[in-house]
């Protein structure tokens, strides 16, 4: 019997998702499963090596389930397996497994921020000097682009917290304060840093990335809560590096 | 640049800083390209560094060339961007599949030998190598099954996609040993009808046996040292190809870089044995 190749590679996929197909006799030979059991672990790996603070959280047997179970419903979709995973927060947060384990899939997010964060473009940054040579109207009308490596989240949990200690191999304090936490990583000097910051600093952050001046941006992020601080809030954020130069050839 | 590349090393992650302030002659380095293929960050500065002070190979594992549609352009271009930046010596991939219909099995999935693929094939290797701007040498598969429908013999193939698109051959010696076994054929006759003008590359690596079935079926695990059939396979077309670089493959059970140095160091110097005899 011969195969198209299409048609071959067509039933292939199908047998190495354990569907039945036209390969049954291929499927059937002990060989087929060094594939199966290749592309399944390569995945499994893949997650398991993205998502460490989650991995430490559940332990490796209940992760390797869960990337298992992630990998038949989300293959990759290219080579990249360093960039594989995105959408496994979500799965965890909506997985009947994790309803007493509501937290992991805002502490996948924060893996996931962090990975991303550690791989974005380098940029040249803006420092708190160059935007005091604004006017108010003139700083009210600029547009202020976050750094390329900034990856921001606002969680309903302490998340955050939950997943330093995760990633640094401690336990989650006793009197964990069930709270809410923003959460901002910036890659500086090759390493990221998280830094924690306010929900309305996570709202200035949104409304500078979809394009509004900052005037308007400010606007926006008021709305999300105490407009008294947010001046602070966006001192606080230029002098973590939050922002991108994105003139850096007009710097004295 | 012309440089000097003897036996390499499979670079990974874990290995960057010590790979970058190595020394021995001859010595280069090479990794997947798909792990470097990101927008910034240290990672990819440590690649940097090592290909500032090492011949580099980028040696793809997704280009999915024997898929029966054409390369992903995105990751040509990806590719391309990483090519540009560390101007590696080689640049190879797979005689296999991985992507189809927009998902990607990472595995180097088998494929009947039709002369359809073989057409599929050439034109998806010259597409390639139009989008990269340079040749890439094609590696010889690992074998599990007992596949139908062939038209032509794996050695005849290769030799077929280097003469219609200029591509090189990557010889993994490992995979042949592997495929061998597995399959019930003689290495050795492998070897002998293999288009060895057109190798730019070997690789060698271990092997393990399947967990299940045991000896019957080797698995291609490159999860430890290379095995000493693997190295009687080399010191046979090592005379045949006394220039050719070398590299040694490790992906798992991956031991301190040092053990890594003393195990390139015993295949440099059969590597210059031989240089020495032709």
């Amino acid at each position: 019997m011969t195969h198209a190749l299409a048609d071959f590679q067509d039933g292939f996929v199908r047998a190495l998702r354990g569907e039945d197909g036209p390969l049954r006799a291929i499927a059937s030979q002990p060989g087929f499963a060094v594939y199966h059991n290749t592309w399944m672990k390569a995945c499994i790996d893949a997650i398991e090596a993205n998502f460490p603070a989650v991995a430490c959280l559940v332990g490796q047997e209940w992760m390797r389930s869960a990337a298992a179970a992630f990998a038949l419903e989300h293959m990759p979709t290219d080579g990249r397996l360093t960039n594989y995973g995105e959408a496994f927060g979500d799965f965890l947060a909506t997985s009947v497994a994790t309803t007493d384990l509501a937290y992991l899939g805002e502490v996948a997010e924060l893996d996931w921020l962090f990975l991303a964060c550690g791989n974005a473009a380098d940029a040249c940054t803006l420092h708190a000097g160059q935007l005091a040579a604004f006017s108010a109207s003139g700083l009210a009308s600029t547009y202020l682009l976050p750094h390329s490596t900034a990856r921001w989240r606002a969680s309903p949990l302490p998340s955050r917290t939950i997943w330093e200690a995760s990633r640094s191999g401690r336990a989650v304090a006793g009197d964990l304060a069930w709270i809410p936490e923003a959460t901002l990583m910036l890659r500086t000097d090759g390493q990221v840093r998280v830094h924690a910051i306010g929900e309305r600093s996570c709202a200035l952050l949104d409304a500078c990335h979809t394009g509004h001046a900052l005037g308007a941006a400010l606007d926006l992020a008021m709305s999300a809560g105490d407009a008294t601080r947010m001046d602070a809030d966006l001192l606080q954020l230029v002098a973590i590096g939050a922002f991108a130069d994105t003139h850096p050839s007009s710097k004295t | 640049m012309q440089v000097s590349m003897g036996t390499g090393l499979g670079l990974k992650a874990e290995h960057l800083a010590q790979a970058i302030d190595a020394v021995a002659q001859g010595l280069w380095f090479e990794v997947h390209p798909e792990n470097y293929m990101v927008d910034g960050g240290p990672r990819l500065e440590a690649l940097d560094r090592v290909a500032s002070r090492h011949p580099l190979s980028l040696h793809g594992v997704s280009l999915s060339l024997a898929a029966d549609a054409p390369p992903d352009a995105a990751h040509l271009a990806r590719l391309r961007r990483l090519i540009d930046r560390v101007r590696p010596a080689l640049v190879s991939e797979h005689l296999a599949w991985s992507h189809w219909q927009g998902r990607y099995a990472p595995d180097l999935l088998p494929f009947p030998r039709s002369h359809a693929a073989l057409a599929r094939i050439a034109d998806n290797i010259t597409r390639t190598q139009d989008a990269l701007g340079r040749t890439i040498s094609i590696e010889n598969p690992s074998h599990y099954l007992q596949l139908d429908g062939h038209d032509v013999d794996e050695t005849d193939f290769l030799a077929e996609l280097a003469a219609r698109t200029g591509c090189g051959l990557l010889l993994d010696l490992n995979n042949v040993f592997v495929s061998a076994h597995n399959l019930g054929v003689n290495p050795l006759a492998y070897l002998d009808a293999y288009p060895m003008q057109a190798v730019t590359e070997i690789h060698v690596a271990g092997h393990a046996p399947d967990p299940l079935l045991g000896g019957s079926l080797l698995i291609d695990s490159h999860d430890a040292p290379v095995a000493d059939e693997v190295w009687h396979l080399y010191s046979v077309v090592r005379p045949r190809l006394p220039t050719i670089p070398v590299l040694i493959e490790r992906d798992g059970n991956v031991p301190p870089f040092e053990a890594l140095m003393a195990e390139r160091a015993m295949a440099e110097r059969l590597r210059l044995d031989a240089r020495q005899a032709a």
